[in-house]
């Protein structure tokens, strides 16, 4: 995504651009709001690419000014809350930022927030003790006090989520060396009109979320409509999270919605936002990645009951050089999956993925269609697990598997499991690739093969 | 319920609008999220005011309040800590699950959000759950208020400020004192009452008062210092006791007080107090009284906007959202009638929880129903459900949905006396037939019992055709449709010819009971109502539930329990063509059913 500013006058706007896959998509409005999307597709990757070329020309006549979106967000930020970056305060902070466990130096800032009257120092000693001694020593008292503290400083340090009961329930945390360390929230049946990207927004900018290290976001809606647009927004509006590390979009189960009610919308927008995340689990439907670019991105999941094209080409031209697993559920046509053996020639061809060691093809109604990319691709030396479960593989793909067994005999293992195969070919799976697990195989109906995983 | 401190200074309550809290003398918070049937809803209080419990029974949701902010000291997730009751020292809050009752520690903690990583030690030792011992005690002699049968308490466990407990397990009272976490059982007794009539409980140290329900009518048992008496007083709404003062309402316009130890009684208007109010609603009406031990005397007006303090003549407003006023006094009008029929059957249909989502500008509503088995109770909880199908609200409000908890039962050997009764009582309340086609369609699945009496069904018959022919609005005349029979099968075919314009006035389920009365009371013959009704009708719009209502539980099972009658439709197929309309889908399926 690019963004462009136009400031004269009384003139303070931004637009936006991207391309994904064959679609243009473009935002604008008020520096600052939330701005207005709109789609619009181009028939092809190259025509709209072409479109966009066409479009940032003319608002750079215009007098808009292109700026990147990480330091447009960051400057907003620092505005707010950030210290005097050349105090010793704010170094510190960006080491522990960088070094979590850096405790001695969690210390010394536990110090200066102390001789500066804050209790918050004590509860980021506690942190230190209960993390290097567990539960052993004098845990218990220093519990009690953790405890104590807690409750002394309620308001300050949970702000609306315990003036609000609506608010309070549907927030959780964790403590980690006095901050909070993972935050997650929900929505359920009692609570059905908590504003998450509003309490999103809170908790972002919060003092006690200066180091925060996860967040997980569950059901934004109990009424089945549930879409994380919002959240994304406050996450762009509160500018970059240097200290988050794991990132959850959907954390729900199957009694709380099916996974084709939740829209996940333009995840694609966050990286550059996100420079040291290592963990992101996507869970919906409706799913855009945007180019996906990280240095740090070790573990990507993606389950979706139907992933988009333009998502799978997203993944082809991913930048993800630290990138140890991919899992990807492509499921089916019926809940808005589109991708082919094309966008799956393109992972298996991207060259930033040569850390891989665990790739997960998974859940896909053309599984015939992977297995015989699988058969010519050369994939990474790294390589060790293969997971191609869920899908609608039959025998015919499972031939190609065993065309290639000499190549992946080498994995450590192989998951076909709940595919179509016939008893007879996983005589011949087992018999050829010791390495591959073929456990409850589905049975078509009639002639319909389905993905295990579609609403 | 409702629950007063100890100084009478706190007052909280909880009706279907919300839980409110009264700082006397006029300071007043609610919190609309909160709601419940006035009924079974449950708030306590602590004896300092310290703390307050509310159970919403119908959500099945406890939380405790720490007083006076209003403010959640605990909440628990639904379907857990049931009825969760505040000890009156303020230490511990109790909850009646299947073990028995069961105490909780308390305290003024802040409240923080969940913590995910809660260390597995965070319950302080000492801190942990106690089982009340309610075991031994003086065994008194049974007590019958006017039946044999279980009474049906709403509230089956009450504790007063004093430490009294008092808990009926639906055959026997037990009455122990409560001081600290121990309880000493003082007494118990066996009581009976007509089966499944209301039951109220009270107790102090100094007395035990029941309250049974019969219609107007309640009767007053009290064991106090004068000893045993047992009364009868005429209340238009529920009486309300504490200490030595019993206090109901005997008309709209009024509140009577007496001692419970004597005979002096005091009355109570229930006037407009403040005359600067903007809102020119009425205050008499059927309101719910709030009595103190130490004599305060309050009333929530039937229109449950204001809170009047009866004693010292001073109106508090409650503080529900203003916005939302019309469509609140609007969903009570419309609630009224059968709520007060109920009411004056011995019976209970009433609002339990109202909830306005403005995002969507709907009304969802759920009632509590109970009561002994009535005819005219059960035909009221139908009605209750059926008369909000299509109702115009203001305010561009809509209905989102409606609902009930419990039910009332009906004895299926009913005479077609008491139905014409039954049905002449609904009439003076303003409830057409047309309400209970629904009730009637569910007596005739398979687990429940249509009337037993052939004239009972004719007279169904007789009032479903009037009201398929004359409109829903139609006034039937009970009594001379008994009296006329079943009606022959022209009248029938002759009745239901608007009906393909008036179906969708019915209730949906009104095929399903056409289906089912006509094949029970014509049997074989039942099939030219099918020809008439089903094959030959014109003029649908929408037949879809209907069509397959008929063919499923009309035609059909005619065809299996009666195999002759196929000729009779087979030939209709041989005369008629099947019209290529949006019936004919169903049509061709008993054409296909014929072989």
């Amino acid at each position: 995504m690019r963004r462009f500013e136009f400031r004269e006058g009384k003139s303070n706007k931004f637009w936006e651009i991207e391309v994904d896959g064959s679609t243009l998509r473009t935002r604008h409005g008020r520096v600052g709001a939330a701005g207005r999307e709109t789609d619009k597709p181009c028939g092809s990757p190259a025509a709209a690419a072409k479109r966009a070329e066409s479009a940032v020309a003319s608002k750079l006549r215009k007098g808009y000014v292109e700026v990147e979106i990480a330091t447009s967000a960051e400057s907003k930020s620092k505005s707010q809350s950030e210290p005097d970056p050349e105090s010793p305060i704010a170094a510190l902070e960006r080491k522990l930022i960088a070094e979590p466990h850096a405790y001695d130096d969690w210390l010394v800032y536990a110090d200066a927030l102390a001789s500066a009257g804050d209790a918050r120092g004590e509860l980021i000693s506690i942190g230190v003790a209960l993390a290097r001694n567990g539960d052993g020593g004098d845990a218990k008292h220093l519990r009690a006090r953790e405890d104590a503290l807690l409750q002394a400083n309620a308001e300050a340090w949970f702000g609306k989520f315990v003036s609000d009961d609506d608010w309070r329930e549907c927030f959780g945390w964790t403590l980690s060396t006095g901050f909070w360390g993972k935050i997650r929230f929900w929505v359920d049946y009692d609570h059905t009109g908590t504003d998450i990207p509003k309490a999103l927004a809170h908790a972002l900018a919060h003092p006690s979320a200066k180091f925060l290290r996860e967040l997980v976001l569950g059901l934004t809606s109990a009424e089945g409509d549930a879409t994380y647009d919002g959240c994304i927004r406050a996450l762009i509006n509160h500018g970059p999270l240097p200290s988050l590390r794991r990132m959850i979009i959907g954390d729900f189960n199957r009694d709380e919605s099916e996974i084709s009610w939740v829209q996940v919308g333009n995840v694609g927008l966050l990286w550059p936002l996100l420079p040291n995340l290592e963990q992101l689990t996507i869970k919906g439907a409706g799913i855009r990645l945007g180019h996906p670019k990280s240095t740090t991105l070790r573990t990507l999941v993606i389950h979706t009951g139907g992933l988009p094209q333009a998502a799978g080409q997203s993944l082809g031209r991913a930048e993800l050089p630290a990138l140890e697993q991919l899992e990807v559920w492509f499921g089916t046509t019926h809940y808005g999956g589109s991708c082919s053996a094309a966008e799956v020639r393109g992972i298996l061809h991207n060259e930033s993925f040569a850390n891989l060691r665990s790739l997960g093809l998974a859940d896909a109604d053309f599984a015939d269609a992977i297995a015989a990319e699988l058969a010519q691709a050369e994939l990474w030396p790294t390589l060790e697990r293969l997971d191609l479960s869920m899908g609608t593989m039959t025998d015919a793909g499972a031939e190609r598997i065993l065309a290639a067994a000499k190549r992946l005999a080498r994995l450590a293992h192989i998951d076909l499991s709940r595919n179509f195969l016939s008893p007879q070919m996983c005589d011949r799976i087992r018999a050829a690739l010791p390495n591959a697990t073929v456990d409850a195989q589905k049975q078509a109906d009639g002639d319909w093969y389905y993905v295990s995983v579609g609403e | 319920m409702y629950g007063f401190s100890e100084d009478e200074k706190t007052l909280v309550f909880m009706d279907c609008f919300g839980l409110t809290r009264l700082s006397r003398p006029k300071q007043v918070k609610t919190d609309g999220k909160i709601s419940g049937s006035e009924s079974a809803g449950r708030v306590t209080i602590s004896r300092d005011g310290s703390f307050a419990a509310s159970y919403e029974d119908l959500w099945d949701k406890s939380v405790i309040w720490a007083l006076p902010e209003l403010k959640s000291a605990k909440r628990f997730d639904r379907f857990r800590e049931k009825g969760a009751i505040v000890h009156p020292e303020g230490t511990h809050y109790i909850v009646d699950d299947h073990q028995g009752l069961r105490l909780e520690p308390l305290s003024k903690r802040v409240l923080l959000p969940l913590r995910l990583d809660a260390p597995p030690d965070s319950n302080p030792a000492g801190a942990g759950p106690i089982t009340l011992s309610l075991v031994g005690g003086e065994q008194r002699a049974s007590l019958s208020l006017g039946g044999d049968g279980r009474p049906s308490a709403p509230v089956a466990v009450r504790i007063a400020a004093d430490g009294t407990l008092l808990r009926f397990d639906g055959g026997e009272l037990c009455c122990a004192t409560l001081t600290g976490t121990v309880a000493s059982v003082r007494w118990r007794r066996a009581v009976t009452a007509p089966a499944g009539a209301r039951l109220e409980l009270y107790a102090d140290a100094k007395r035990c008062v029941l309250m049974v329900h019969h219609g107007r009518r309640w009767t007053i048992f009290v064991d106090g210092p004068a000893g045993e008496r047992t009364f009868e007083i005429e209340s238009l709404g529920v009486p309300a006791v504490a200490g030595p003062y019993l206090a109901w309402q005997p008309a709209p316009d009024r509140v009577v007080r007496r001692e419970l130890d004597g005979d002096q009684q005091t009355e109570h208007g229930l006037a407009i107090y403040d005359k600067k109010r903007k809102s020119e609603l009425s205050n008499e009406g059927i309101g719910t009284i709030f009595l103190g031990a130490k004599g305060s005397l309050l009333c929530l007006t039937a229109h449950r906007e204001s809170i009047l303090d009866l004693i010292a003549k001073v109106e508090i407003p409650r503080k529900l959202p203003a916005k939302d006023l019309e469509i609140r006094q609007a969903l009570l009008d419309l609630a009224r009638p059968y709520v007060d029929a109920a009411r004056a059957a011995g019976a209970c249909v009433e609002l339990g929880r109202v909830e306005l989502n403005p995002k969507y500008n709907s009304v969802s509503i759920t009632h509590r129903i109970a009561g002994p088995d009535n005819l005219f109770g059960a035909l009221l909880a139908a009605h209750s459900q059926s008369t909000w199908n299509r109702r115009e609200l203001p305010g561009g409000w809509r209905m989102g949905s409606y609902g009930s908890h419990g039910g009332i039962g009906y004895d299926a050997s009913v005479t077609v006396a008491q139905l014409v009764e039954g049905y002449s009582s609904l009439a003076e309340a303003g409830v057409g037939f047309a309400s209970t086609l629904n009730f009637w369609s569910q007596q005739f699945e398979s687990y429940a019992k249509p009337p037993t009496e052939v004239a009972c069904l004719a007279l169904l018959a007789r009032a479903l055709v009037a009201t398929v022919r004359d409109g829903v609005d139609a006034q039937l005349d009970y009594a001379a449709l008994a009296a006329r029979g079943l009606p022959n099968i022209d009248e029938i075919v002759a009745g239901f010819e608007p009906y393909p314009r008036r179906a969708d006035q019915l209730d949906y389920t009104t095929s399903r009971l056409v289906g089912r009365l006509f094949n029970r009371l014509y049997g074989a013959d039942a099939a030219r109502i099918w020809i008439a009704l089903f094959l030959e009708a014109d003029g649908w719009e929408h037949p879809g539930t209907h069509y397959y209502d008929l063919l499923e539980h009309g035609a059909t099972p005619l065809l299996q329990a009666h195999p002759e009658v196929a000729e009779l439709f087979r030939g209709w197929f041989r005369d008629n063509a099947v019209a290529e309309d949006n019936r004919a889908y169903y049509i061709n399926q008993l054409r296909e059913r014929l072989g």
